[in-house]
């Protein structure tokens, strides 16, 4: 029996009322010390309010495009050439020239390594920054951005285009990906699943509907049963209506209301679209925003895949969406990350495509905070991994990512089976990155 | 306050007797400052661990954490008597000095005189200084094997019932050790509260009432958790002041036993709609039928409910349900789990089957629990020719045999996830004990006795349980893979294309096998990696006091399962009774449901034993399980609460409310929008009804309906894996996704059926309304909600738009979307 301060059952569950009734905190032996002491962990200062994570899905050759070793041997090397971008020090594919005239913007990170080489848990490890256990599953990081940075009800905080597999594990199907499950096209109205107005649907006609709902939800609702999962249902039901009454969120996903100085920026390709949708959704509030730009595991014909769509698609995304930020001034309060699950194998196969190497991999930083025209860590004079002085993992990349957020990645959190488990407990905000 | 004299009497009778048979003093009278120095150094295993314990030394966030502190590590919560001792003794300086006891930085360090992360633990010269000091300048002896074993542990007393808040009770602990020494340990004992919003404990284990309601107390020593229960009236009606209250069932009886302590009155009996509504959606997962539901108004008989338990029983769709859940927490999901065995599509559809008929026949559940554990894949003396021909004969696409008639089952065991002996432990201590070994795995348990060791001894009953082909079987299955053309560089889906085509012909293909390997050691898919060394030479163990050597047997298996239907058994007929209530009522008798730990008990301890006797008694049987639970007046209680039990939420005094799980919401939604003659099958035909369905691969697989709502993929030894909680997406959904429009005005749903040309009604608006409601609510609309929704669909722009509009809404209620 216990007095409801808060609807329980839509919360987390890791207070410490909850928490001493499953026995766990006097279990473990912690102290109130300790709780306040976790309560109290996360008081760092946000250096971004929004965050766009562009992953190249597949994993992006890291020889192919911005870790290029033009002495390596042929066979390796590949038949791309580099060529010269803003920064001096780093040539860039030749397929990727708007990235290249832009490259001062970023801080490249090279020679992020770990031993995951299959996508769905490789993705799981660079998205949580925990390597998989079939124990648990934890957390991704947009779900625990719209956890501990929510945003206001009519909008939400955690948006995929147009899916993602980033999961909100033990916090529950509250935290999970708003997904849009569809790609917007270039010029028309983009209407995203659950918020499109159904044909011949008014606005008026949703009002009346809703309150006719609410007088045949009455009796029902008059009862007092003292429910938190009713309490929970109120809240959803509630911020549901305003999400499609509202004008806020169905504009927010409209790319065909952008103005044309902006669309001008982008391509026409699904790519470049997401991420004029990425630029608005920040814009307009959303906290975490994943775009995935897929089919970079090239397993055959890598070269002529990369050519035809890959490195177009990305290099107007990305310079696009650059530019896009900058247009609107949310590129100080905005960090956009861009990378792939792994890289592939510094030998060509006798597919001419490339296998799985989570042994180097790079990733690309932009925004609040993060200096530019900048070259963190280094892989060998082959690429086939990380120099002896570059130790990066997935884990310091989350690391850094949640402390730009301004998350703590040392905060505890209590799975649904009472257990505590540290945010990222083996990673450290890679040095060097922020300004 | 009787109760408090008579705890208070008792403890005096203890201390007497102790002290007659000349038993030794607690240890913090024994050390006290005054006293000078006593004869018999402290005990490590008995004293000074445990000390160290209540001390919070070996806490997770001090030097029990996996990283240590400041240099220096003790085993997590203790019970690693040898590792602790030789950390004591080491360091530089020496954590222990015995030459210099003074200087040794475990009197140093707690009392702060050297610096010290963890604050000032004790004074100086205060009895815990003294004691650890005495035991170092004995020698700091670990006492290897003089301590004994705790036999008994006590706490006195054993249930508090306070009347008034802020009362107090004082909680002494006694060890019972195997040399018949008796010693009060309440100093070196570890309390703590379930819940400090009802009452508190304070370190020497002194309790206080803070709130009304009931909660426990958790008490630590040695290996051992105890639990005391403290209550707190909520109301005056107490004693002789509670009312009568009817108790027709021995659920009824013992549910209300509870709540009499407590001065909590149960809420009123439902109706006859919200019964039949509830049990449905309970009993069988599916929305009563609007016919249904005006049959069972009609009906004047008094027996009419359990008449209705008993007819939804014999219902498809009972056992598809349970079957559901059957295979929900053993963890059946065909394509990440039957990778292994080439055919995961087939495999998962026998297992689903294997298991619908078993609930449908009402087998017992230990036959069931036996068909998964104890099964082989060949049969006695088959050989692998004979064994991969009969299971083409399983897949073949004419006549197939039906795979259901066999007796065992052996794809549980092919789990990828259950591949290594400590998953098969903690996947097997999930599904069939509802206990969490996890901690165990690297560390005492915290809140259960289990240590380590229990968890290595455990994992070594499943070290010879294999998957693959069993050596003397390998030359007949390589022979058949090169018949069927099949070399090294047969890429794997070539090589389950032709597998499907010959097994689905019914020609042998090379099936693979469970089987029992001959030692822990030998060679195969399922083979113990390196053990820690400390635990190599371990025998397998049951869990439990109970020694029962599996070593010895030719499947370890089978006294595995001897263990589990007997008795005897503290967890089997417990973890699956406790589900089913949890199922029934949206909370366990403990909970969460999966959860049987001693510091997490029973709300309501007779209850379960009551449950738990009955299931075995009747020989486990299911169906009879669900008569005694939905046939209780307490599983017919009212939502509505009273001004005794609204704060309650763990008593079963009023039903919580629940929303329905993923399958059951996705299924209600197409039976209230089907067509009549949809409608008309519903209880007959099964297809396409989502409560059948087997989950996906991954999430983005899974229908987004079911995703939202939260399926279960199966993946996590967790109850919780099912989620039951709101959620925003899920009211979006109802409210405007493009599925939910899509199942409204689908070409075989009821709206199509409504409209005529021009969008006029084929009926009477208010017979349509009144259908509309039994079809969604699975009740008669009140007059006032027959009036507004007659007024809406008048003013609608079109009628039909009118009666889509209300049909949306009652989609779209609360009463709707969950169980009440």
């Amino acid at each position: 029996m216990r007095q409801h301060t808060q609807h329980k059952s839509t919360q987390p569950k890791f207070h410490r009322r909850e928490l001493l009734r499953w026995g766990v905190l006097g279990g473990l032996g912690l102290t109130q010390a300790d709780c306040l002491s976790l309560a109290q962990a996360s008081k760092l200062k946000p250096r971004v309010e929004n965050v766009i994570f562009v992953l190249l899905k597949g994993g992006p050759s890291h020889l192919d495009t911005l870790d290029m070793k033009p002495e390596a041997p042929a066979e390796e090397r590949g038949e791309l050439k580099p060529i010269s971008s803003a920064m001096p020090s780093v040539p860039v594919c030749e397929l990727l020239p708007k990235l290249a005239k832009i490259l001062d913007r970023f801080t490249l990170i090279r020679g992020i390594s770990h031993s995951t080489g299959d996508h769905p848990k490789a993705c799981e490890y660079l998205y949580t920054g925990n390597r998989p256990t079939p124990a648990l599953v934890h957390p991704a990081m947009g779900c625990i951005a719209s956890l501990e940075r929510p945003t206001p009800a009519d909008l939400p905080a955690f948006v995929a285009v147009p899916n993602t597999d980033m999961n909100p594990g033990y916090l529950g199907v509250a935290y999970a990906a708003f997904k849009t499950t569809a790609v917007p096209k270039a010029g028309q109205p983009f209407e995203v699943r659950g918020l499109a107005l159904p044909q011949g649907m008014t606005a008026n006609r949703i009002q009346q509907r809703e309150s006719l709902l609410a007088d045949l939800d009455q009796s029902f609702r008059a009862v007092d049963s003292n429910s938190p999962l009713l309490a929970g249902l109120n809240r959803f039901d509630q911020q549901a209506q305003e999400m499609i009454l509202a004008q806020r969120a169905r504009k927010a996903f409209d790319i065909s209301q952008e103005s044309p100085k902006i669309v001008e920026l982008f391509g026409q390709d699904d790519g470049s679209q997401s991420m004029l949708l990425a630029s608005r959704l920040v814009e307009h509030g959303v906290r975490f925003v994943t775009v995935v730009l897929d089919g970079w595991d090239s397993h055959l014909d890598i070269f002529p895949n990369m050519r035809s769509k890959l490195c177009p698609q990305f290099d107007n995304g990305i310079s696009g969406l650059m530019h896009a930020l900058e247009a609107k001034g949310l590129l100080d309060r905005t960090l956009v990350v861009a990378t792939g699950e792994f890289g592939r194998t510094p030998t060509i196969n006798k597919n001419a495509g490339r296998d799985h190497w989570p042994r180097a991999m790079w990733t690309l930083l932009a925004g609040g905070g993060v200096r530019q025209a900048n070259l963190v860590g280094a892989t060998d004079s082959k690429g086939h991994g990380p120099t002896d002085d570059t130790q990066l993992k997935p884990d310091d990349l989350a690391a850094t990512i949640y402390h730009a957020l301004g998350i703590d990645h040392h905060k505890e959190y209590y799975t649904r089976t009472g257990r505590p488990v540290i945010l990222v407990p083996e990673g450290q905000v890679i040095k060097d990155v922020f300004s | 306050m009787q109760k408090f004299v008579f705890t208070f009497l008792l403890t005096c009778l203890c201390v007497v007797a102790a002290r007659a048979a000349e038993q030794p003093q607690p240890l913090n009278e024994r050390y006290a400052p005054a006293v000078a120095g006593p004869s018999t150094a402290p005990n490590f295993q008995r004293h000074v661990i445990p000390l160290l314990g209540r001390l919070g030394c070996n806490g997770r966030s001090c030097h029990g954490s996996f990283q240590g502190k400041g240099g220096f590590r003790l085993s997590m919560f203790g019970f690693d008597f040898a590792v602790d001792h030789q950390a004591l003794l080491a360091g530089d300086p020496p954590r222990v000095n015995t030459k210099q006891a003074l200087e040794s930085l475990i009197l140093v360090k707690p009392i702060s005189d050297d610096e010290h992360g963890g604050g000032q633990r004790f004074e100086k010269d205060g009895w815990e200084y003294r004691a650890l000091r005495h035991w170092i300048e004995a020698g700091a002896k670990e006492n290897s094997g003089e301590a004994g074993r705790l036999v008994k542990f006590e706490i006195l007393p054993q249930e508090i019932n306070f009347n008034t808040l802020q009362q107090k009770d004082q909680l002494r602990a006694v060890a019972h050790w195997s040399d018949g020494t008796v010693e009060d340990v309440t100093c070196l004992t570890r309390f703590s509260t379930n819940d400090d919003a009802m009452a508190t404990v304070t370190a020497n284990g002194e309790v206080q009432g803070v709130g009304r309601g009931d909660t426990n107390i958790i008490c630590c020593y040695d290996r051992e958790v105890i639990s005391v229960q403290v209550t707190l009236p909520v109301s005056e009606l107490v004693g002789d002041r509670y009312p009568t209250v009817p108790t027709p069932t021995r659920v009824d009886e013992l549910v209300v036993q509870k709540l009499r302590k407590l001065g909590v009155v149960p809420s009123d009996l439902i109706d006859d709609a919200t019964f039949l509504r509830r049990l449905s959606l309970d009993l069988i997962g599916t929305l009563p039928t609007p016919a249904e539901v005006q049959a069972f108004l009609a009906d004047q008989s008094s027996d009419k409910r359990s008449r209705k338990i008993e007819e939804l029983l014999e219902r498809p769709a009972y056992a598809i349900w349970w079957a559901n859940k059957l295979c929900d927490i053993t963890g059946l999901n065909a394509p990440l789990q039957l990778g292994g065995t080439e055919f995961a599509r087939p495999t998962g559809d026998q297992w689903q089957a294997w298991m619908e008929r078993r609930v449908r026949d009402n087998t017992p559940y230990d036959k069931i629990v036996a068909g998964l554990v104890l099964a082989t894949s060949r049969r006695k003396g088959e050989s692998y020719e004979e064994f991969s021909l009969r299971m083409s004969q399983y897949v073949r696409k004419q006549n197939p045999v039906d795979f259901t008639a066999e007796e065992f089952m052996p794809w549980y065991w092919y789990r990828n996830n259950l591949n290594m002996p400590e998953e098969k432990a903690l996947g097997f201590a999930y599904s069939f004990l509802g206990v969490r070994l996890d901690c165990a795995q690297c560390h005492k348990h915290p809140f259960d006795i289990w240590t380590q060791q229990d968890f290595q001894q455990f994992t070594g009953c499943f070290e010879r349980i294999r998957s693959g082909i069993s050596p003397e079987c390998e030359p007949a299955h390589d022979k058949l893979k090169a018949d069927l053309g099949i070399t090294k560089d047969t890429t794997a889906a070539v090589r389950r294309g032709l597998y499907k085509k010959v097994s689905e012909a019914g020609d042998p293909a090379p099936w693979r096998e469970i089987y029992i390997a001959p030692q822990a050691d030998s060679p195969g898919t399922g083979q113990p990696k390196n053990k820690p060394k400390e635990f190599a030479d371990l025998k397998p163990k049951i869990l439990g006091d109970q020694m029962v050597d599996v070593g010895a047997a030719a499947d370890p298996r089978e006294p595995l399962m001897d263990w589990l239907r007997s008795s005897q058994n503290p967890y089997f007929a417990r973890a699956w009774v406790n589900r089913v209530w949890a199922m029934y009522f949206g909370r366990g008798i403990v909970e969460p449901p999966d959860d049987l730990n001693r510091a997490n008990p029973p709300c309501n301890q007779e209850l379960l034993d009551y449950l738990a006797n009955e299931f075995i008694v009747q020989r486990f049987d299911m169906k009879s399980l669900h008569r005694t639970i939905a046939n209780s007046r307490t599983y017919q209680l009212s939502r509505a609460t009273n001004a005794t039990n609204r704060e309650d939420e763990r008593n079963f005094s009023r039903a919580l409310v629940r929303r329905l799980p993923a399958e059951v919401a996705v299924d209600a939604l197409m039976q209230a929008t089907a067509n009549q003659a949809r409608m008309a099958l519903v209880n007959s035909d099964m297809k396409g009804r989502r409560i059948g369905l087997q989950p996906t691969a991954d999430l983005s697989r899974t229908e987004y309906s079911q995703a939202v709502f939260g399926k279960p993929l199966r993946l996590v030894n967790c109850d919780c894996e099912r989620e039951a909680e709101p959620s925003l997406l899920q009211s979006i959904f109802l409210r405007n996704d493009g599925d939910m429009l899509a199942a409204l005005n689908r070409a075989d749903g009821w709206l199509k059926e409504l409209a005529k040309p021009g969008d006029q009604l084929t009926n009477e608006t208010e017979s349509l309304i009144r259908n509309a409601y039994f079809r969604v609510l699975s009740r008669p609309p009140s007059s006032t909600e027959l009036a507004r929704a007659l007024r809406y669909v008048r003013e609608a722009e079109t009628p039909l738009d009118g009666m889509s509009d209300v049909l949306w809404a009652l989609l779209n209620t609360q009463e709707f979307i969950t169980n009440h």
